[in-house]
C-alpha cells in the first residue's frame, strides 16, 4: 500500500503526456448531436428503475406525516404488518368492488392527510403501478371486458399506497423482527431480508447506472438495445454482490442467522383499537362477498 | 474553437467561465446539500473543489451536469444554463454531456458494457463517429491510461484501480472540453495516480478545462490547481 508520500511524489515527477489530435479541446469540429426518440427498451428500463429506486424500507422512520401517521405510530409493528397483510389479500381476493373502493377510499383518506411534499411519492408510486397494471389488462379490455382494467388498477393503487404508508414508517429491524413475532422461521426471515434489500439495492445501482447511461447518451446509438441491457445486467451483477457483501457483514458482526422477536409490549389499547378496525373491515369484505 | 450551435437557453459567450455557479442552494427529501454556493472555473483551469464527506462536492458535480437541478441560484456550464427547462431539450443535453464529462466516484456505477472496448467506444459510437475512428478513439484513450491490452477484459472483472481508469478512458473518448471529476485518487495505485495526473496536466496546458473533487487536501499536489474548499455547512469556505 502506498503511502501518501509516494503518491505525492509520484504526482509531482510525471511528464507531460501528448495528446491525441481529437482530445485537444477545439482541435475538432464542434459536435452537433442527433436526435432520435427513446427506444422502447430503453425508455421502461429507465421507468423501471426510477421505480426500484423509490423501494425504501424506514424512509421516514419516527417522522409522522399526519394525524393518522401519528396514531398509527402506536400501534405495535406486527399488528400493522399482520393487518396489513389481510387487508392485501382481503382487496386482492375481493370479487365485488365495493370492498376494493372501499380501501381506495381508505388509502386516499391517508394520503390526503399527509402534507402535499408527502402526498406525491406515494401517489406517484401507486400510480405509476397502477397504470402498468392498466395497461398489462389492456388486451382484456380490447377482448370485451373493460371493468378489469379499472378493477386491476384499483387494487394495485390501494395495495401499493397501503403498503408503501406502513414500509415508510417502519424500520427494517423492525419488520424482521414483526415478522419472527409472527412466528415465521429465522430462515423464512433471512430470505425475506435478503431478497428486500436485494430489491432496494437493485434500485440503487440501477439508477445510479441508468444516470451513467444517460450521460454518454450523447448522440443517437447503433444498437438500441446495448446500453439498456448492460444497465440491466450489470445492475443485477452489482445488487447480487452487494447483497452478499452485506450478508458477510453482518455475520461479521455477529449475526447468527436467528431475529429477535420485539422487547416491548405488542398488545396495547392502540395495537387492541387497530386489530378491532382490521377485523371489522374483514367483516365487511365477508359480508360483501356472501352479499354478492 | 470553433462556434457551437445556440442552444437553448445559452448565455452570453464573452469570455465566459467553463463553469459557473451563481448562489446555489440544493436540498433533497429534506436535507441540504448545497446552501448559497458561489464559484466559478474559467476555461483551461484546474481547480481542485476540497472539503469534509458530504459536504456536497458530488452534488456539485450532479447539478454541473445536469443529472439534478438547483433549488435556487443559477448553474451554467460552458455558456449553457443547466436547469430543467433546457435540459429538457435532448439536444442540448447531449451536447452538454459531451462537451461536460464526468467521471463518477464509483467505477461501478459507470461502467456497463460487456467488455472494456466496448466501455470507451460507446461514447464515440453514439456520437456517430466511423468505426475506423472510433478504433482510433479506444486504441489512444486506453494507451493514455495504460490499459492497452485490457480491450476484450470485462470490466465487472477489473481492479478498482482498473476500473476507474476504464471509467475515465470512457469519458475522455468522447473528446470533452470539461472533465469532472469524482474523488479523482481514490482506489488508485502509484502507477495509476501518476498516469492520470499526466493526463490531467497535459489535458489542462492543451486548453482543457478540469474541476477534481477531493476530501483529501495533501493527498494530490496538483501544482497548477486553484483550490476551492467546501466547509461541513455545504458553503464555500
Amino acid at each position: 500500500m502506498p503511502s501518501q508520500a509516494d503518491k505525492t511524489d509520484v504526482a509531482n515527477g510525471r511528464q507531460p503526456l501528448e495528446l491525441p489530435a481529437w482530445l485537444v479541446p477545439g482541435g475538432m469540429a464542434p459536435y452537433e448531436p442527433k436526435v432520435a426518440r427513446e427506444g422502447f427498451l430503453r425508455k421502461n428500463v429507465l421507468a423501471l428503475t426510477r421505480l426500484l429506486a423509490r423501494v425504501r424500507v424506514g424512509s421516514r422512520v419516527g417522522q409522522c406525516d399526519s394525524a393518522i401517521d401519528r396514531v398509527l405510530a402506536r400501534v405495535a409493528v406486527p399488528a400493522r404488518l399482520l393487518g396489513l397483510l389481510v387487508l392485501l389479500v382481503c382487496v386482492s381476493a375481493a370479487a365485488n368492488m365495493a370492498f376494493a373502493y372501499l380501501m381506495l377510499g381508505v388509502s386516499l383518506v391517508m394520503l390526503a392527510a399527509r402534507p402535499a411534499g408527502r402526498i406525491a411519492p406515494v401517489a406517484r408510486t401507486a400510480g405509476v403501478v397502477a397504470l402498468v397494471t392498466a395497461l398489462v389488462m389492456l388486451p382484456a379490455a380490447l377482448l370485451g371486458q373493460p371493468t378489469s382494467a379499472v378493477r386491476m388498477a384499483t387494487k394495485a393503487f390501494a395495495t401499493v399506497s397501503l403498503a408503501l404508508g406502513l414500509f415508510q414508517h417502519v424500520s427494517w429491524s423492525q419488520v424482521t423482527s414483526a415478522l419472527r413475532w409472527l412466528r415465521l422461521p429465522s430462515q423464512a426471515v433471512f430470505v425475506l431480508d435478503m431478497t428486500l434489500r436485494d430489491i432496494e439495492l437493485l434500485g440503487r445501482a440501477a439508477l445510479e447506472l441508468s444516470d451513467a447511461l444517460a450521460l454518454r447518451s450523447v448522440g443517437v446509438a447503433r444498437d438500441a438495445t446495448a446500453g439498456a441491457a448492460g444497465v440491466m445486467g450489470m445492475t443485477f451483477l452489482r445488487a447480487h454482490e452487494l447483497a452478499a457483501r452485506q450478508s458477510e457483514a453482518m455475520r461479521l458482526r455477529g449475526f447468527d442467522g436467528s431475529y429477535e422477536p420485539p422487547r416491548e409490549r405488542v398488545l396495547t389499547p392502540a395495537t387492541l383499537t387497530y386489530v378491532v378496525v382490521v377485523v371489522g373491515l374483514v367483516c365487511v369484505f365477508v359480508y360483501l362477498e356472501g352479499a354478492m | 474553437m470553433g462556434e457551437r450551435g445556440v442552444a437553448a437557453g445559452a448565455v452570453d459567450a464573452s469570455e465566459q467561465p467553463a463553469m459557473r455557479f451563481e448562489h446555489v442552494s440544493f436540498s433533497y427529501e429534506g436535507h441540504v446539500a448545497l446552501d448559497d454556493v458561489s464559484f466559478q472555473v474559467m476555461p483551461g483551469e484546474l481547480v481542485a473543489l476540497s472539503g469534509p464527506n458530504g459536504c456536497g462536492k458530488s452534488t456539485v458535480m450532479r447539478l454541473a451536469s445536469g443529472l439534478d437541478f438547483a433549488s435556487a441560484g443559477t448553474v451554467a456550464v460552458l455558456g449553457q444554463r443547466v436547469d430543467a427547462t433546457t435540459m429538457s431539450d435532448l439536444r442540448t443535453a447531449k451536447r452538454l454531456h459531451q462537451r461536460a464529462g464526468l467521471v463518477f466516484q464509483n467505477p461501478d456505477s459507470q461502467l456497463f458494457c460487456p467488455s472494456v472496448y466496448e466501455e470507451v467506444a460507446f461514447g464515440p459510437r453514439q456520437m456517430g463517429l466511423g468505426e475506423d475512428e472510433v478504433a482510433r478513439r479506444v486504441t489512444d484513450t486506453l494507451a493514455l491510461f495504460g490499459l492497452a491490452g485490457f480491450e476484450e477484459r470485462s470490466p465487472w472483472r477489473l481492479s478498482g484501480g482498473e476500473k476507474r481508469r476504464v471509467a475515465l478512458a470512457a469519458i475522455v473518448s468522447m473528446g470533452p472540453e470539461l472533465l469532472m471529476l469524482d474523488e479523482l485518487v481514490d482506489g488508485l495505485d502509484v502507477e495509476s495516480l501518476g498516469r492520470v495526473a499526466d493526463f490531467i496536466e497535459s489535458y489542462v496546458a492543451a486548453g482543457g478545462t478540469v474541476l477534481v473533487t477531493t476530501h483529501h487536501h495533501d493527498h494530490v499536489r496538483l501544482p497548477e490547481a486553484r483550490h476551492v474548499v467546501m466547509d461541513a455547512h455545504h458553503r464555500i469556505a
